[in-house]
Formats: C-alpha cells, structure tokens, sequence
C-alpha cells in the first residue's frame, strides 16, 4: 500500500497540503476569519485562508505594520467641540470638522445603527479665515434660517476687504445665480440629481422636480454662500493631492497632469481598503514612491485634496455602508489636512453598454451612490463634483467612443477631465490658487465654460 | 454554480472533480460509461442549463442515426446509408450555423457553451461510423458518454471516437505511427523504453511500432494515470492562472488607453502579449482536459505540441490546436481532395479549410479575415516558397515568429476598423492615432518582463518535456505544490469572489 502510495508524490503532496490549510482556516475561524463567508457546497473552507493572504490577514500573528486601518481609529486629537462620530461609535473629535449635519448620527432613517453622538452643526461664516475655528458659529435653524440669511452673508462676504480682492469677475458679469423656488442645498449636478436614499440629509437635497440649468456653475453652501466654479490654470494643483483608483492613475497618466499635481493612485483602491494598503505617490518632480494614505497625508500638507474612489466598491453592499466608510475617510483627510478643501468627485459613469450588461456596474447604482456622496459636501472646504457631464451623454452614459472597456476612459480622453477640473474650481481666496499665482490680474479670470460635450 | 464548467475555478477542483472522481472510481468499469455521461450531464447543466436539453436530443438523434446506419450497413443498403450520413451531417451543421448566426445577430448567449467542439465530435462520429473506421457498432452510453464527456465539452480537445473507444478494449495490440516530435512526448517515451514487445520501423521523420497497452481495462482508473492527469493539470493550472491570466492584463490595459494613443513599441509588446496570453491559456487549459481525461483513464489527447517551435505556419496549426487541425484535415481537407488533386484544386481546399476555420472561431469579419490571412500564408509556404524554405529555416521561423503574433492581432480585434488602427500603429507610417506617452512601452514593459520572460522559456519544448519528466522529483513536487496553491490563490481573489474583489 504504502509502495502505492509512493508512485503519487504529487498527489499526496496536494492532499497534505491542502489539510494543513483546511487546519488553518478552522484554527483562524474564530478569531482570523470571522468576518470571511463561505459557500462550503462550492468552495472549500481553506479558500479564507487565501482571502485573507489578500487582504493582509494572516492565520497567526499580528497583522504586519501598514495594514492596521488608520481610519476607523481617529486619534483624539483635540478637546473642540466639532465631533465626528465614526459608525463604530468611536467619538473622535476632529478638529475644525466641518462635516454636515448628518454625519454626526442626527439623521438615521434607513441607514441602520445611529450612532448617537451629540451633534453639533458647525457651519461657516463668509468671513470666517479659514484656520480659525473659534469663528465657527452653531446654528440649529437648518435650511430656513440658512436661506433667510443667505443675502445677509452674501452681502458680508463681497464687503470682507479680503475676499473683495478675490471676487474676481465684476458683479455684472456674473450670471445671475439660478434662483430656485426652493434653492437647492447640496451640489448636484444634472447628470445625477440628488435623490432620497435614506441617510442623506434632506436639507442637501434637491427638491423634486429641480431643473439644474446651470448646475456646474457655482456651489452653495447651506449657509447660503455661493461659490462660482471658476476657470483656474494648472497652478492651481500645484498644491492639489489626487486619491483615487485606477481611474485617477489614468488622470495621472494621460490627463496632462504629470507634474501639475501630486497623485496618490493605484488599481484597486476602494473606499474600504485605502487606509491598509500602499498606493503609489506620484511626485510633481516624476518621482513615484510606494506610500500609504496616511503617510501621503503626513508628509506635506495639501491646500486641496482630491478623492475619487467608487468603481471598485460597486459590488460591495451598500450604498449605506460605502456613504459611511466615505464619510469617515473624509473626515480623516479633513483632520490630516485642516487647510485644504477637500473635493469629492463623483463616480464617473460607465459606458451604456457596460450598464446594460453587467449588474452592478450600472449607472443606477452609480447614481444612487453620487447622490450620497454629494450629501457629504458641506460646500464651505468640502465640495462635491461631478465630472460626468464632460463624458456622458444625456442619459447620462459615458459616450462609447471614448471608453474601451466601458469603465476606463481612453488614454486620450481624459483630457476632458482635466479640462473640467480646471473648469470648475473653487477659488474662495489668494490662497486657494496654488503655489504660482495662476492668474496675474484677478480681473482676468473667466467666467465657467463647461464644455459639456 | 455555473462556474463548474470552467476547469480552472474552485467549485470544479474542489467540489466537481473531486466528488465525481470518487463515484467514477468506486463505479464498477463497464458502469463508468454511465457514470461519466450522467456526471457531464450535470456539469453542463450547471453551466447552461438552458440548453441542456438542445445537448441531450442531439446526442440522441445521432445516435440513432448512426446506428441505423449502422444497421444499413449490415443490409448492404449503400444509398440509405449515405442519405442517413448526409442528413446527420446537415443536421448537425444546421444546428451549429443557425447558432453561430443567432449569436452575431441577436445576442451571444444564444451559443449554447461548448457547442463548436461537441457538433465536432458528433459530425467525426459520423463519419467514422460511415467510412468503416468505427466497426463495431457503439454503443449507446459509450457514445452518449463520448460526445458529453466533461473534461472536453466546453473548450475541447476534440478526442476522436476510436481514442475513447480504444481505451475501452483490453491489452489491444496496435501500430502506432508517430512523429519523432510525438516520439518524444514522455508518454511514448516511457513506452518505447519499458515495452519489452516493442517493435520500432523508422521512416522518414517518423517512428512506427507496434505495441501492447497495458493496462487499458475499460476506463480503468490506474494510480500511475491519475498521478499522471494530476500533474498535467497542475502544469495547465500554473500555464493558465499564473501566466496567460496575468499576461492578459497588458491586452486590456491597451484596449482601455485606447489604440490609437499606444505607442508603436507597445502595439508590438501587446502583440506579443496578446499572443503569448492565448497560447498559454488555451495549451493549459488544454493540458488541464487531457489531464482529467487521464485521470479518468483515458489517453492523454496531444493538443499543442510546442508550435512555436515549428518552422512554418503549416507545421504551426499542426501543433496548435492539433485536434481541431486534424478534424479540418480529415473531415474536410481529404475529403475535397486534399493535395491529390493538382495544384489548383490544393489551393482551393487549402483556402476552404481556412475559411472554414475562421468561421469556426467566430462570424465576424475578422475572424473570417484571420482564416483568409493563414491560408495564404501557407499556400505560399507550399509553393512559391517551398525552394526557400527547404534551404534556410530564416524564412519559416519569421513566418512563426512575426506574422503568427500579427494574424493573433487580428483574431483578437473583432472591430474592423479599431484593427486599422492597431495595424496603424504596429506599423506607423500611415499617420494612424498619436502616442500619448512615448515611455509606456518601458513602464509596461518593466511590469511584464517576467511574465514575457517565463513565457519564453516555457515555448522550448524542452523545459517543459524536463518539468513533465521529472514530475516525481522531490523538488519538482514541491515546485508543482507551489503552483497549484498559487493558481488557487488567485483563483479564490480574482473571481470566486468577483463581487469582492474588483481592482480597477
């Protein structure tokens, strides 16, 4: 038997093997792999053991250093009053959070737990610096007091000496800001209106049946602020810090922004995994080093910092928890880096035939998710927006000819994103426009040319 | 579920393949018919179950048509007999067409999984039945078996009756006729030195012999064979996962830049790559059937023979895809006359054969264009430059080497007119797209040197002849151990889990 046995080296190599693993996934069931599930009529238990080798779970010992989640642990870092509370429950206070009301738990219809931290809306003031949290004022009026004072403000930031500097187009010359029947909270954008999904807080939502004709024009903020999207030139990311997955490499890569700006991409980042695993760090000097978010986010400090994750999560159930997860890396980048506007970029949409034949790259969900996502703006130095208008047909399908694999654009098509973003730009002081002034003579700035198609 | 049929994911190596072994073994041999038809009946189901019942009537109409013509046969009734020939055959290729065109026309999934390569089977039968080759008469579940059988229904190989049938006779003494290159494969090697009543004939390039099989019991499950088909799957599984999977991923990093912004550099990278990806996918996906086949008690069905060694592209296409080759050869070349016929009438047979095949691969334009592309190329090879070719290898070896991975670009672009473009940046004096960034070629090329680097060394026919025939060494053991749990790595993170683990 035993000589048989001899002749199926191979096999019983496989054989010993294999047990060994299946031992380890029984060993680390408990403690290791808990959260993994298995379908066990069609795949064998030791499978979580390959899983966790993917995500940096090993079946004994700690997890190796830079793969602990820095996020869901955010540092008590200061004794203000501005709370975030992660959805574990953590109370972790962020200093000049500016979060809006919802994500401090107030607002919990369909999103399950809330988490029942006492929330204190911070909202801006026009002449508010940017650093000073002391000139935070707690309002709890919401919308109505909000749009009650909104001229008021309007009024007080034109007449602040500093800002006056920077109201670059005289008051003329602007459009006359879309006056609403009930002005809209939020940034939304046509392309994917806000809808009620169930933890977003209805005051960023847009009343049913609003018509965004000029959506990509300015941004309001709850507190009645209205920022032009402004035409900037690329000095204006000079001091800009990218996150994102593949779709942003791709910016990197081909949108004409080596050098222009700093990029922390990669593959397969999602909204989950950012904070365990290494990206690249694309250097404006060409240089690209292995970093992780939180040392990306330590090294320098940004005056913006853009973030675009969402394809990779489409399969992840649900919106809810991907809103959550969201919410909690924006805070973090907001105490990481307290000087910069944070945008919030949208889920670009995919190709009608890749929404058509997948079920879950859909632009539905894709829309559903957006429409969470521009919840988290607080449109004072977090902004929501949207790219998909340059790329997307009415219907709101990135056109065909410009996406090979219906999820990526071409090489030569991310131009148009880079045009958007130099297109739509929040220029709320001097300091906002980079490190080389952009434009000698603030007169000179243009006026928003969304070239949507 | 549905991923059962696919032989390299983890419900058919672990639940499948397994589950069904156990069966099969503990099934007494003249049951194993049985066994293996209800099994692959399953398997398919599991994978296309809306067709399954398309696959069972077919089976079935066949059979019975073959066997009344088997009958006809004994009654000498010659005209019946060749009706009932052409009508199996029509309906076979009826079926085949009418999907094809249902496919291009109204949507893809109306190609029932595997379609091309069981008709294949069904129309050989046919024919073997037909022109005496089978003489005796199959029987039913042999037959059922035969055409459903798991390891093959989905991709191939596309086994030969008599290779089915010839396992199920005991200690048969037959002559073999191989090549030298076949010669050479372990199997026969094995054989030619452990068969005592071996009898060898050399003739020209080949080796004829006479030899006893042993222990060629009805599907008779041998620990020396299932070792064997074990490692044969590992190699296809490692070929598979570990290299064509990954090198494909530079193919749709190209097809997401967009053609027309590659540099020339990198259109030719892709090409090799593209290449390179379908070879390995398909030989390891080819070794992984022929694998289970063994396991199963079969012979081990030949399918790539290392084509890039080759020194045409006629010697190329007998080496890749041998079964399918052969089936053309047999079943269409000869029949039309083959080369017997004069030169004009060799062309002709020739470029259908081609046609034909172009069309078996795909509907499409391209496809159709592929099949025209190489049967000129051989054509020439056959005649303007035979003289050449029999002089220096220079000539063969650039039609192996350069023009293959070229007809694989246009296999591979199924859009006319995005194939311009590629072809107008391979070769960019046309003014085709614009590089975007003149240095993708070294970023990409960094990031697949060592999968083009294992990808070469593994063309020579004899690294891999030294892994197979070293399988039971310590350390290739171990080697081989390593690759499977590698395969199944990815397996497990790139798409038993697709929803998890998307990586854009």
């Amino acid at each position: 038997m035993l000589g048989q046995l001899k002749k199926t080296p191979l096999f019983i190599s496989l054989i010993v093997t294999g047990i060994a693993l299946t031992v380890l996934a029984l060993a680390g069931r408990s403690y290791r792999y808990e959260t993994y599930e298995t379908n066990l009529l069609t795949e064998p238990l030791l499978t979580v053991v390959f899983e966790g080798v993917h995500d940096g779970v090993w079946p004994a010992g700690a997890a190796s250093k830079g793969e602990v989640p820095v996020i869901a642990a955010i540092p008590e870092s200061s004794g203000s009053g501005d709370l975030a509370a992660t959805p574990s429950g953590n109370t972790a206070a962020l200093k000049r959070s500016r979060l809006p009301k919802d994500m401090n738990g107030t607002s919990s219809s369909g999103g399950g737990s809330s988490d029942g931290a006492q929330g204190s809306v911070s909202v801006p003031r026009g002449k508010e610096d940017a650093d000073n949290t002391e000139d935070t004022e707690d309002t709890t009026g919401g919308a109505g007091d909000a749009e009650a004072s909104r001229e008021d403000e309007l009024q007080e930031e034109t007449g602040e000496e500093e800002i006056s500097l920077w109201e670059p187009v005289p008051e003329e010359e602007e459009p006359e800001p879309v006056i609403y029947t009930e002005l809209p909270e939020g940034v939304c954008n046509p392309v994917c209106p806000a809808v009620d999904y169930g933890v977003a807080s209805r005051s960023f939502m847009a009343p049913e049946g609003t018509v965004f004709e000029y959506a990509t024009e300015g941004i309001f903020a709850p507190t009645g602020e209205f920022y032009y999207l402004k035409h900037v030139d690329d000095s204006y990311f000079s001091d800009a810090l990218f996150i994102g997955d593949s779709r942003t490499d791709g910016l990197y890569g081909y949108g004409n922004m080596r050098g222009v700006a700093t990029f922390l991409s990669k593959e397969s980042m999602s909204i989950f995994n950012i904070d365990t695993k290494r990206w690249n760090l694309h250097e404006r000097d060409g240089s690209t080093i292995s970093m992780s978010l939180e040392e990306a986010l330590t090294q320098r400090s940004y005056r913006k910092v853009y973030i675009s994750t969402g394809v990779n999560e489409l399969g992840v159930p649900n919106t809810v928890s991907y809103y959550q997860r969201f919410r909690d890396v924006v805070a973090y980048i907001r105490a990481m880096q307290p000087d910069a506007i944070i945008y919030i970029e949208g889920i670009m949409h995919v190709s009608a035939a890749k929404s058509q034949s997948s079920n879950m790259f859909t632009n539905s969900l894709i829309v559903e998710r957006n429409a969470a996502l521009a919840t988290l703006a607080n449109g004072y130095d977090i902004f929501y927006i949207d790219m998909n208008p340059s790329v997307c047909d009415e219907e709101g399908n990135v056109y065909a000819d410009l996406t090979g694999d219906g999820i990526h654009l071409y090489a030569s098509a991310y131009e148009r994103w880079h045009q958007f973003l130099k297109d739509n730009a929040i220029v709320r002081t001097r300091d906002d426009l980079g490190e080389v002034p952009a434009v000698q003579n603030p007169e000179n700035i243009p006026n928003v040319e969304a070239d949507t198609k | 579920m549905e991923r059962i049929v696919i032989l390299s994911s983890i419900p058919f190596l672990f639940r499948f393949l397994p589950v069904f072994l156990a069966v099969y073994c503990l099934t007494p041999a003249k049951y194993r018919d049985g066994v293996l038809f209800a099994g692959s009946i399953l398997f398919y189901a599991a994978g296309e179950p809306r067709f399954v019942l398309l696959l069972l009537g077919l089976i079935v109409v066949n059979y019975a048509m073959g066997s009344y013509m088997f009958y006809e046969k004994e009654q000498n009734a010659q005209v019946r007999r060749k009706f009932l020939f052409f009508a199996a055959v029509i309906l076979d290729l009826y079926t085949l067409v009418l999907c094809k065109i249902l496919a291009l026309s109204v949507s893809s999934s109306l190609l029932p999984i595997g379609m091309s390569f069981y008709l294949f089977k069904m129309i050989s039968w046919q024919a073997d039945l037909y022109t005496g080759k089978t003489q005796q008469k199959p029987g039913f579940l042999a037959t059922a078996a035969y055409f459903s059988m798991f390891p093959q229904i989905t991709q191939g190989p596309i086994m030969r009756f008599s290779d089915y049938y010839a396992s199920t006779k005991e200690n048969e003494r037959q002559k073999v006729k191989l090549s030298v290159q076949s010669a050479l494969q372990p199997e026969w090697l094995r054989k030619l030195s452990s068969n005592e009543q071996l009898s060898i004939e050399t003739g020209e390039g080949t080796i004829v012999f006479e030899t006893e099989e042993k222990k060629t019991g009805t599907h008779m499950v041998t620990l020396d064979g299932f070792e064997e088909g074990l490692a044969y799957i590992v190699i296809g599984l490692g070929m598979k996962i570990l290299l064509a999977d990954r090198i494909g991923i530079l193919w749709n990093e190209l097809v997401k830049i967009g053609f027309e912004s590659i540099s020339t550099p990198l259109a030719w990278l892709g090409a090799y790559g593209y290449s390179m990806q379908l070879f390995y996918d398909f030989w390891g996906y080819s070794l992984i059937a022929a694998g289970v086949g063994r396991m199963l008690g079969f012979r081990f069905i030949i399918n790539f023979d290392h084509p890039y060694a080759a020194g045409s592209v006629a010697e190329f296409y007998r080496r890749w895809h041998a079964t399918l080759g052969s089936w053309f050869r047999d079943y269409v070349y000869i029949p039309l006359g083959g080369s017997r016929k004069g030169k004009a009438a060799t062309i002709r047979n020739l470029m259908i054969v081609w046609l034909l095949t172009g069309f078996w691969h795909g509907g499409t334009l391209n496809f159709i264009l592929w099949g025209l592309i190489l049967g000129v190329i051989i054509v020439l090879e056959k005649y303007p430059l035979s003289g050449i070719m029999k002089k220096t290898t220079i000539p063969g070896r650039f039609h192996v080497l350069v023009l293959i991975p070229l007809t694989w670009v246009v296999f591979a672009i199924t859009d006319l007119k995005s194939l311009g473009v590629y072809f107008g940046r391979l070769f960019p004096f046309f003014g085709v797209g614009k590089t975007l960034d003149p240095a993708d070629f070294i970023r990409y090329g960094k990031i697949y040197l060592p999968f083009f680097a294992a990808g070469a060394v593994l063309c020579v026919p004899a690294v891999y002849r030294f892994i197979v025939r070293n399988r039971k060494h310590p350390l290739m053991v171990l080697a081989l151990t390593v690759i499977f749990w590698w395969s199944v790595y990815y397996m497990v993170t790139a798409s038993s889990n697709a929803f998890m683990y998307f990586s854009f």
